[in-house]
This record gives C-alpha cells, structure tokens and sequence, in this order.
C-alpha cells in the first residue's frame, strides 16, 4: 500500500510538472513550433542552444542558396509563431549569426506557404530572396527593441510589415 | 522584217528615255564612307583593343606597322587588339566605290607599373584600368552577355542566348523555362557584379567595371573569394573579412573551382542540369567518377584545358546552347591528348573497333553512364531527369515554392547523331511534338545516319519538363507567381500574358523533353569503356536500327543480291567478312555509305 502511494504520488508530481512545463517546452512538442537554421556559421551550436531552451531546432540539408552567414542573412517567420518564442529565439540568432538583416512574416507578400511554415521560425533566409521580395533591412537593436516594446504578436507583425514595404525602385547603374 | 525593226528601234528609244528617268531619282553616290576607331588613340595601360565601325556597308583596310593602307592591306573583321604602342591607319571603301580619306591613331601602350603581388584592392574596376582589352573581349563574350552567335542553330534569329526577350531569341529550357522576370537568382550566376549586361559594342568604363573578374580568375584554394549582394543596392561586393588584397594579388587563370562554381549549380543545383559535372569535378580525386579532372591519379586537367580560349571566348557549346562563344572545334584527339585516336583503321587495338572513331563520337563508347556519385564527397551527384510545374515544393531558405524535380544516379546515356548544329524552341515560338517520343521538343541535335562526315553519334542526357501549352506554343510561365504562390494555374495564366495572349487562353499541360551533350565523367578505358555486344545485337542501351542501321530490305532481298540466302551468323560475322575483309561498302545492305570516307566498295561483288 505504501509503495502504491508512493508510486502515485510520484506519477502525480510527473505529471504536473509535465503540465506545469514553461511555454517553450510545449512548443516543442510534435504538433508545436520549430526553428529551422541554415547550415552556415556555428549553425550546430545554435541547434544545441536553442534545444537546451526546450525548442525544436533543425538544421537542414544544405541545398545551393545556403553559402555563408553574409548571405544567409534573412530570418522567415512563421505567422503563428508566438510572440514569446521570437524574443526567445531572435536575440540568440542574432548573437550566433551577427549578419542577420532580413526579418520577415512569411506570407506578408501574399505568398501561401504550406502550412508547416507557418509555425516555424527560419534562421538563415536567402539574401537572394529577400532582395527578390524587395524587402528592407532591419537594424538588429531595432528589432530587438521592437520585440521588447510589442505587447502582442500582431503589434509584431504590424511593425515588421511596415518596415517591410518596398521602397520606390532604384536602378543599379549598368 | 521593217516591222521588226521599227519595234526594236522603239523599244532602244524608250529605254534611252527611260533610263536617265530611273536614275533621276536616286541621285548617284558620291560620298566617301566614315570609319570611326574606337576608342580613339591615347594611352593606355598594358593593352587595347580597338573597334573600327563604317556608317555604310564597305569594306574597311588597315594597316598597324606605319605605311599606309591600300585595298591590298588586310581587310578589318574583328577587333584589333593592341599590346604594344602601335600606329593604326586606315580607310573605307564603300559599295560604290566611293574611298574615304586614310586616317590615323596612335595608341601609346605603357607597360603596367603594378605587379598583382603588389596591388591594394580599390573595387571592380580596378581590374579593367590595367587589362582593358580582356574587358572589352570579355565584355562582348557569352560568359558576360548570356547571348551571342547563333550560328551553330538552325532555328531562330542571328543572335541568341538566355536573356529573356520577345523577338525569339530568348531560350526555353525544360529545367527553369525561361529567364523572365527571374535575373535576381540567376543573375547570382552571372560573370557581372550584378546589373543585367548591356549589349553595346563600346562599353563604358562603368560598363567593363560591372564585369566580376574575380568570379572566374580569383584563387580558389589560397584566397577564395566569394561575395555578396550590397542589400540596398543589389549588387554584388565582396563579403565581409575577406582579405581582397590578398585576393587581387593572387587572382590567375581559372581553376576547375572557378568554373564549376556556376556550371555545376546550372538548373537550380550540384549537378542538377549537366549530369555530367558537379562540384565533385573540381575537388574528386575518384578517377572512376572523371579520369581526365580526378586528383590523384587522374589527369587534374583544369576546365581549359580542353576548352581552349582566345581573347576571353571559350570553345565548346552543349548542344542545347543556343550561342557559341567560339567557332574553334574541340576534340578529344588534339596534339597534347589522344592524338593517336583519330585513324579509322589503327586508332584502336582492332580494325572493327577503329573504323567507329569516324562516325561514332569518343564519349560514345566511353562514357558508360553518367550522373555517377564520386566515391570521396557526402553529396550525391543526382542529376534531375524531371520537373513537374503542377507539383510545388517549398525551399525554406528561399522562403517559396519551387516545382517537384525527380532525380537519379547512374543514367544510361540516349545515343543521337549530332552534325555539330543544333534545334531549338524558344520564347514565343510555335511548339514542335516529337513523334518519336511524344513529348515536345525543347532541344534537339541535329544529324543523321547519311549527314556529312563529322556527324558522329554522341550520348546525350534525357531530360523531361511538365510544361504549359497554350494555342500551339509552350508558355514560359511566371516563375515569380509560382515561386510566390505555387500556384500553377495562376503562373501559367500570367505567362499567356507575357506571350501576348488573354489569361483565359485555354491551355493543356505537355511533357517536353531536351536532349543534352554529355562530355565529362569519363572513367579510364581500361574495364570501364563498352564493349561490341553493349551496343550490337541489343536495343537495350542503344537502338541501333532505329537510329539508321537496320537492314535496308529483308535478308531474302539484301543477301542475294550477291550470293544465295545462307544462315545469319551473327552481325559480327557478317560485318567481319563482308566489310572488314572484302570492303563491302555499308550502302549494299543499309540505307547509308561509308564508301568514301572508308574506302569501301560499292557494286556486287
């Protein structure tokens, strides 16, 4: 009788911690959020750091686009990641990829990514595409502010997308 | 016969008046034509190159050791290039025959003061202020203009290439379709510091400042350069904490790295649209996977070392390139390589085997199978044999959608008769299906079993595309919408717009297929090159009496035509015998000759 009490207790208190687990480590879980980090720069220990923080973290396979943190410098950000994962997870892409210049919310474009996307944070976007997509550079301290000062995820997106607006076209001289 | 005369007087009058009236109102031409040197005489530092341009058609005579012209001196073709200071004079002579005036420029070359081992880096165009001719050839190239002569295609305008363009000169292909509306990516490929090149036969100095050198010439083992877009801007600089000095200073002639750098990566990727080159070329020391450019014990032959070049033009053209860089030839049997290789009856070991170098290319026999994996790199060398337009696969590090590629390693080769020319659909040309293998065609060889000596039978990639098809042209779809949406309906809707036609054209979705050169992943011969029964006595690698060499009749009609019908023996028998030892030429029982080229014998015998 003693040890059955002594095992529930024990299942009890698994179990609540289980519930009680911070934000992060809920999405990490299979249905959850992940971070997706280009193979470039110190890309594994990123990994490893955000995995420590309870996220998901994957590194893919390196396809042609993926070269170096001066051009990997663009981070996608899926539309429903919340708001606590990005300052999270931001300031730590920031520190391990100094480069980073490009924040964007997939789909701001009007694109209709699968929907996977949308809950995934991408660490090591094209520069390609961002100049494909116009979009503007963000200052790292600026946007580190404005993940401080954002109240909710749609005061986020609302700053990122106004930063985002195509400036009028300037020829490159040929 | 006083009435034939007065109708032959009349008919003289008439001509006499009317003659002087016809001429009336084209006053004859008096004026002298007006050559124009381009840039005019100066000085300039280490060479220059020099164009000569005539304001009407002529021919235009020069001289560059002093005296002076006469229509006896050479006749100008190309541009002049000067490395020592030279006196240029010359004239034009116009169609009728009016002669312009002799004119005169000095161009004063200095010798370059600076030696690479000592130069500071101060931007691109630091590199065209001492080698100005290599700019200006450079400049004109295929490498920089993505265009150029097509005069190897029997299709299409004069001047073709990859730059999109609505006068039929813009090349589809089956891999990324068209270049429209899509430089940026490409253009990340481009021999240029960003912009799209400038046709134009007198570039500015800001023009030749635009062409990357670095790209093609910079060290890439002992300083490696890479660079990348300026954000604002666009355009290409070198990335940060690269020592650009150290990488000016070492910058030479192009490594296998160089080139691969963008030849590999055509199509989207390693290896994805040659099947027979991949990053693993430049690094492999795996002479099964290349023989001539493995380390190791293979041959570390550089890309130029077979694709000779002069004046920044490269020889060599796959046969689904549009432009030809350069008219010079290559060929596996030159005097450095091979040279043995080229007699039809002692090239190789037997005659039966020899006789095929005149009409069956080196790689035939050579090249196995390609897009092989090299044995030393992580990467598979996979080369894409599909792209499915209605299937969207999204590339995270491009934030979009990209079309469904099948891939594969370790293809057999489709074997085709090249005559050195070439069949290709462009933008806004009318679709042409292939009977033969009911796909429409993006790009052909041309040749045949009868075509010239030179036609060979070479091995070529398959490669097949799900592609749109609108009122009989296929439709270059808008890649910005599809990579945007992955929406295909939409991306094929926009594309009938860039062709002229309303987004509600119906359209059907098609399989188009491209045939392409394979040249490289030669293993060594030994154990590796085919032998007789690979080809002969199976269509499993090759059909060959689809391709010409079936008999031209039924053995009972063939066969007696000489002798009475006996037992087939086997081709080799049969071919040992008839031509080998009595030089029975192939006409007596194929629908094609050898006579000539082989010396064989025409006639019953």
């Amino acid at each position: 009788m003693h040890h059955f009490v002594t095992r529930l207790l024990s299942y009890l208190l698994l179990a609540s911690l289980c519930i009680a687990v911070s934000g992060p480590a809920r999405a990490a879980g299979p249905d959850g959020y992940s971070v997706e980090i280009a193979d470039v720069g110190k890309s594994a220990d990123f990994a490893a750091t955000l995995k420590g923080k309870g996220y998901t973290a994957v590194v893919p396979t390196k396809n042609m686009w993926v070269t170096d943190p001066q051009n990997n410098c663009a981070v996608w950000i899926g539309k429903n990641v919340p708001l606590e994962m990005l300052r999270a997870v931001l300031p730590e892409a920031m520190r391990f990829n100094p480069y980073l210049k490009f924040f964007y919310i997939v789909g701001d474009r009007g694109e209709k990514p699968p929907q996977a996307v949308d809950s995934t944070i991408h660490v090591g976007g094209s520069i390609e595409a961002a100049l494909v997509k116009k979009l503007n550079i963000i200052d790292q301290q600026e946007m580190l502010s404005a993940l401080g000062k954002a109240t909710t995820l749609e005061d986020l997106h609302r700053y990122l997308h106004e930063k985002n607006k195509p400036k009028p076209e300037e020829k490159p001289a040929s | 016969m006083r009435k034939l005369f007065a109708a032959l007087t009349c008919i003289a009058l008439v001509l006499v008046m009317a003659v002087p009236a016809a001429f009336a109102g084209k006053p004859a031409d008096t004026t002298p034509p007006v050559t124009t040197a381009s840039p005019l005489g100066g000085t300039y530092s280490g060479s220059v190159a020099v164009t000569l341009t005539r304001n009407e058609a002529g021919t235009t005579y020069y001289t560059t050791n002093g005296t002076t012209p006469t229509t006896a001196s050479p006749i100008y073709s190309a541009p002049l290039n000067f490395t020592a200071t030279t006196t240029l004079k010359y004239f034009s002579k116009d169609t009728a025959g009016n002669t312009e005036t002799v004119k005169t420029q000095v161009y004063t070359i200095t010798v370059a003061t600076t030696t690479h081992a000592t130069l500071t880096w101060s931007g691109y165009s630091m590199c065209s202020s001492c080698h100005s001719s290599q700019a200006q050839a450079m400049y004109q190239s295929v490498h920089y203009q993505w265009k150029g002569s097509a005069a190897e295609m029997t299709t299409g305008p004069a001047t073709q290439g990859k730059m999109d363009a609505v006068d039929g000169s813009s090349a589809l292909n089956a891999y990324c379709i068209n270049i429209q509306g899509n430089w940026g990516p490409c253009g990340a490929c481009h021999a240029g510091t960003g912009a799209k090149p400038v046709a134009t036969s007198n570039p500015t100095t800001a023009q030749l400042a635009s062409i990357d050198c670095l790209m093609c010439h910079a060290d890439a083992t002992n300083a490696p350069y890479s660079r990348v877009r300026n954000a604002t801007t666009g355009l290409f600089e070198p990335a940060a904490g690269l020592d650009m000095n150290l990488v000016v200073q070492k910058a030479g002639k192009p490594t296998r790295k160089n080139c691969l750098g963008c030849h590999a990566k055509a199509g989207g990727g390693d290896a994805v649209k040659r099947g027979d080159i991949a990053l693993a070329s430049g690094t492999t020391s795996d002479v099964l996977y290349d023989t001539h450019m493995a380390m190791g014990n293979g041959g570390n032959i550089q890309c130029q070392g077979c694709h000779t070049y002069t004046s920044h033009r490269v020889a060599g053209r796959g046969t689904d390139l549009r432009p030809e860089d350069s008219t010079v030839e290559m060929s596996c049997a030159t005097s450095l390589c091979h040279s043995t290789k080229t007699s039809l009856t002692t090239s190789h070991t037997t005659y039966d085997t020899s006789h095929h170098v005149g009409r069956v290319a080196c790689q035939a026999c050579h090249l196995p199978k390609y897009a092989k994996n090299a044995n030393d790199t992580a990467n598979t060398e996979a080369t894409e044999t599909n792209r499915n337009w209605q299937v969207a696969e999204w590339n995270a590090t491009l934030s979009r959608y990209e079309p469904m590629p099948t891939k594969a390693n370790d293809l057999l080769p489709k074997y085709a008769f090249w005559n050195g020319t070439s069949w290709g659909n462009n933008a806004f040309n009318a679709a042409v299906l292939d009977t033969a293998t009911s796909a429409y065609k993006i790009s052909r060889p041309n040749g045949a079993i009868n075509d010239p000596v030179g036609t060979k039978l070479f091995p070529f990639k398959y490669k097949t595309a799900n592609q749109a098809l609108a009122n009989g042209k296929i439709v270059p779809i808008s890649t910005a919408t599809f990579f945007a949406t992955g929406n295909y309906d939409q991306a094929v809707k926009d594309g009938l717009v860039y062709i002229g036609l309303p987004s509600t054209t119906p359209y059907t979705t098609v399989t188009t297929d491209e045939l392409q050169l394979l040249n490289h992943q030669i293993p060594p011969a030994t154990g590796n090159v085919l032998a007789c029964a690979d080809c002969h006595g199976t269509t499993t690698r090759v059909n060959l009496p689809a391709l010409g060499y079936a008999l031209k009749a039924a053995e009972t009609t063939v066969c007696v035509q000489c002798h009475a019908l006996r037992s087939n023996k086997g081709w080799s028998s049969i071919h040992s015998g008839h031509v080998g030892s009595r030089m029975i030429d192939c006409s007596m029982c194929h629908n094609f000759s050898r006579a000539t080229e082989r010396n064989l014998k025409i006639g019953v015998m």
